[in-house]
């Protein structure tokens, strides 16, 4: 029990070293870099990718993966901005919260019945919905980009509170909080670890495995309902090419954080700070003027260098 | 599980239902699936014109108005078009080039990634007796025809105006799409063959992948790390709308922003004085114009030059356009300079401009 203990912590502890060593390395690159408004845009920018990648460690704590994160991020925005543009309901800021929280929850319970009644592997029924999320995304009002500038919605997205703290920010502190509360507080939570630690096990253990698996993608689906509203209202448009990087980063993050790809370890705060990273590696490129390609390489590095730990680590044992 | 199955159709049904708000479905996956299945069959009424378009994808506003003025192009020519997308991705541009090639298309055009890695599979499409598009780039093969605008020379201009509307010094920022896509490749190459012209100006290059957050981002931290910036330029009209967010935001709108593309939003914003300029291509009528080009060719048409090139204008409000003589720019006859009015005029009159009764005659 005692060693495991010590092993969990030299995990645990890794993404927050990786975190210190960054910030030491760019503070001494470039003095600017530590500033107040440096801070302040890294909280801002995040947020979304914090979000989906809370999102993605819950599924992953299960064993599994969602690939359609990504482009569900695209399809929701585009179903949000046509509720908010397009509808009887035009205008209607609750009808739009609605659609992005709605329309998340519903990709999530396609995406758990799929998996859980169904049986199919995660991989690839998430895949399939990746691929019929980007289709929607392109279908729904003509995948032309719709325009939000005056909107109250671009608080969430761009506002700050007391002119420094990012709501976006915010948001995504609520969303680690609600995810801390669920894993380690609820019933939900234990099932969670427990399915991603041995399936088999938790199913003769009585545990009603597949409601609390479509749960946990109803809970993923829900995040990515949750950073499409706040990629949506930061760049105050919603358009069909918003998916971006945000799904790669966001299971790199999560990978950095900690998380183990066969699911059952992993924590909030670890891909809190995975997240972190992530974001601060492109920004960190931007300050020291290295060439963009030279960014996905970095990205790469520290990615294996967290999981390689990992990997030692789990030799050790 | 059949409450499983009624589940799962109900989502569906939904789904359908918040994409029943569109209001123009040409560009849906499953019409595209439809039309090609007719198009497969369709190889004993052979009077119909099949045209297979390869573009780089869907999800950027430009090709999303593009399609809708080829299929207005299709509709008054009579034709099909059958638009495909590579989602940025190389080898699927050679594979959807090669499955028109077998589906025996009568004309292919491709916005190419990189033209000349296309040359094998456009020698094909030739043996075939297919003549081919290459949007923007040139191959040199008898049928290949070329459809350009003068985006280097476009942009080689934009960069002389915003040295000279900064003084000829200090830091100004490129935002482009990605390395190695050739509309991108052009329009930076423009640009620094107009800012070396300017020694006392440094440039600041990032990437944008043509989207519109990573743009936001990119423009934050640029502002965040350089707080003497003083212009710039983004390759695409969409993500130059965020780019002005971030601006905005950080309340730097002395910052002199300039844009490509003229969608309707850009010209807006440049009428309001958000943005300085931007270049009126004319999405939708890229598409008709290209369609119409391939419709000629398909209909046996072999013109003796095998670049065709697009006017494009550059869009300024008038009190711009006043002092742009005066910045002393050389060689910018080549230019034509319209306002936001004018340009939203063209933008809506793109089919009346083009459109010719008797072209397969």
């Amino acid at each position: 029990m005692e060693i495991k203990g010590y092993r969990i912590n030299l995990q645990q502890s890794m993404p927050f070293v990786i975190l210190a060593v960054l910030l030491a390395a760019l503070g001494i690159l470039d003095r600017n870099f530590l500033s107040p408004q440096t801070l302040v845009n890294l909280l801002q920018q995040m947020a979304a990718v914090g979000v989906v990648s809370i999102g993605a460690m819950l599924v992953i704590l299960t064993g599994g993966i969602d690939f359609s994160a990504g482009y569900g991020l695209a399809m929701i925005g585009m179903a949000a901005g046509a509720v908010y543009t397009k509808s009887p309901l035009a205008g209607s800021v609750p009808a739009m919260l609605v659609t992005f929280l709605g329309t998340g929850a519903l990709l999530g319970l396609a995406n758990g019945l799929l998996i859980a009644k169904l049986g199919i592997l995660p991989f690839v029924a998430t895949l399939a919905m990746m691929s019929l999320t980007q289709g929607l995304s392109l279908m729904i009002g003509g995948g032309s980009m719709m325009l939000l500038g005056g909107s109250p919605v671009l608080l969430i997205g761009q506002g700050k509170l007391g002119g420094v703290l990012p709501v976006s920010f915010l948001v995504l502190l609520g969303v680690c909080v609600t995810a801390a509360f669920l894993l380690y507080r609820t019933r939900l939570g234990v099932y969670i670890y427990a399915m991603g630690g041995n399936e088999d096990a938790a199913r003769y253990a009585g545990i009603r495995i597949e409601r609390y698996k479509i749960m946990t993608y109803v809970a993923a689906g829900i995040c990515t309902g949750i950073a499409s509203l706040l990629t949506v209202s930061y760049i105050a448009m919603a358009t069909p090419s918003i998916y971006g990087t945000t799904l790669t980063d966001a299971i790199a993050a999560t990978c950095i954080g900690g998380t183990s790809m066969s699911g059952g370890h992993g924590s909030v705060s670890g891909t809190f700070v995975g997240a972190v990273i992530i974001v601060l590696i492109s920004t960190a490129l931007t300050y020291l003027k290295i060439p963009a390609e030279m960014q996905d390489v970095f990205k790469g590095v520290v990615i294996l260098l967290a999981v390689a730990f990992d990997a030692l680590l789990n030799r050790k044992k | 599980m059949k409450r499983t199955m009624v589940f799962f159709l109900t989502a569906i049904f939904l789904f359908s239902v918040l994409s029943g708000c569109s209001s123009n479905s040409q560009s849906s996956p499953n019409t595209e699936q439809a039309v090609e299945e007719s198009a497969d069959t369709a190889d004993s009424e052979k009077d119909n014109v099949v045209l297979g378009v390869v573009l780089i994808d869907m999800t950027n506003q430009f090709f999303v108005d593009m399609i809708e003025g080829g299929d207005r192009a299709a509709e008054d020519y009579g034709c099909e078009v059958i638009w495909k997308s590579a989602d940025g991705n190389f080898d699927s541009q050679i594979s959807l080039i090669e499955s028109f090639i077998e589906q025996g298309v009568d004309c292919i055009l491709v916005d190419p990634l990189d033209s000349e890695g296309l040359r094998p599979v456009i020698e094909k499409a030739s043996e075939a007796g297919i003549p081919t598009i290459t949007m923007a780039g040139q191959v040199d093969i008898d049928t290949n025809y070329s459809t350009v605008y003068n985006d280097q020379e476009n942009t080689r201009i934009i960069a002389e105006m915003t040295a000279k509307l900064v003084g000829e010094e200090g830091k100004t920022a490129l935002l482009y799409g990605n390395k190695g896509n050739l509309v991108s490749d052009l329009r930076q190459a423009g640009y620094y063959e107009g800012m070396d012209k300017y020694p006392n100006i440094t440039v600041i290059e990032q990437p944008t992948n043509w989207d519109a957050p990573t743009g936001m981002k990119v423009t934050q931290d640029l502002l965040a790390a350089n707080p003497d910036l003083k212009a710039i330029h983004c390759v695409s009209g969409p993500v130059t709308l965020a780019v002005y967010q971030a601006v905005k935001t950080a309340g730097r709108e002395d910052i002199l922003i300039t844009s490509y593309d003229g969608n309707a939003d850009e010209l807006a914003a440049v009428a309001d004085g958000q943005f300085y300029s931007t270049i009126l291509t004319g999405a939708k009528k890229t598409g008709y114009w290209n369609v119409q080009i391939a419709l000629q060719l398909a209909n046996g048409a072999r013109p003796e030059d095998h670049i065709f090139n697009m006017d494009t204008h550059l869009v300024m409000t008038q009190e711009n356009i006043d002092g742009f003589s005066e910045l002393g720019i050389e060689n910018t006859e080549s230019i034509s300079l319209i306002t936001p009015d004018e340009a939203m005029e063209r933008v809506e009159n793109y089919q009346k401009e083009l459109y010719v009764s008797d072209l397969l005659d």
